[in-house]
């Protein structure tokens, strides 16, 4: 039985999906997105994947970024928060998913 | 990718690492679980890649103003340069000796064959060979630019 390989395409789908949400409910930083990925196991995700990721949604204006400075000793984070684009997009895909639930609870026969 | 992208990467990268750093983490944690340079590197620009390969107006605009100034650099450019390089060279070789030969006779009144007609058309003295010199100076150093500019 090859989970793995399921969980992974499961994840491939999914993450932009929970990273526009996590960025919808406050403004996040890189880092900050992954350690909360982590503790999901079927989310949790390494940066290679991550920034890349952020970086598209960056150009495809869904999230726009702006440098902070943290508090002492910290390097200043680039921090990310959604676009009315964004927020378009996450509704759609919203609905999107509550299709894809329905149906899926539909065919079991629940 | 331009240089400012290339920067932020490298800023927000060195940002989570201290970041890393300040959670207690050590050098070799820190590095295994960013995990290879090449990797990351190369799933920054996997991403990059996928997403410009639509063949749009403005795609094939670029192209078309590419092989325009190709096409445009091997008809004209390249031969203008191939014929005049060889010209500032005979020039930079010719004029100092020129400039010479008309010194010397200038100075000595030896009343060489020929060396009254080395000049430039109007003006015929003895500070004539200094802009001689001149030329040979500036000659060389367009014959230079040249070189260096075929090097790139």
């Amino acid at each position: 039985m090859n989970i793995d390989d399921w969980k992974s395409q499961i994840k491939r789908g999914t993450l932009e999906f929970c990273i526009l949400l996590m960025i919808k409910q406050r403004t996040s930083y890189g880092y900050e997105i992954i350690s909360t990925l982590e503790e999901y196991p079927i989310l949790a995700a390494k940066e290679s994947t991550i920034y890349p990721l952020l970086r598209r949604l960056l150009k495809e204006e869904y999230i726009s970024s702006s440098w902070k400075e943290s508090s002492e000793g910290l390097p200043p984070r680039k921090y990310y928060s959604i676009t009315d684009k964004g927020l378009e997009y996450i509704s759609t895909m919203s609905d999107e998913w509550n299709n894809l639930l329905n149906a899926i609870s539909k065919i079991k026969g629940e | 990718m331009p240089v400012s992208e290339r920067v932020d990467i490298v800023k927000e990268i060195k940002s989570e690492m201290l970041e890393l750093q300040d959670n207690g983490k050590k050098a070799e944690e820190i590095s295994e679980r960013l995990g290879n340079p090449k990797e990351l590197a190369k799933a920054y620009l996997g991403d990059l890649i996928s997403n410009s390969n639509s063949l749009g107006w403005n795609r094939v605009l670029v192209i078309y103003a590419y092989y325009g100034l190709a096409s445009f650099s091997g008809l004209f450019v390249i031969p203008v340069l191939a014929i005049g390089s060889p010209v500032f060279i005979l020039c930079a070789v010719a004029t100092p000796i020129l400039g010479f030969v008309k010194l010397i006779d200038a100075l000595l009144n030896l009343g060489i064959p020929y060396a009254s007609y080395i000049g430039i058309s109007g003006i015929q003295n003895l500070f004539i060979s200094l802009h001689y010199y001149w030329c040979c100076i500036i000659s060389c150093g367009i014959w230079l630019l040249e070189v260096i500019g075929s090097l790139y």
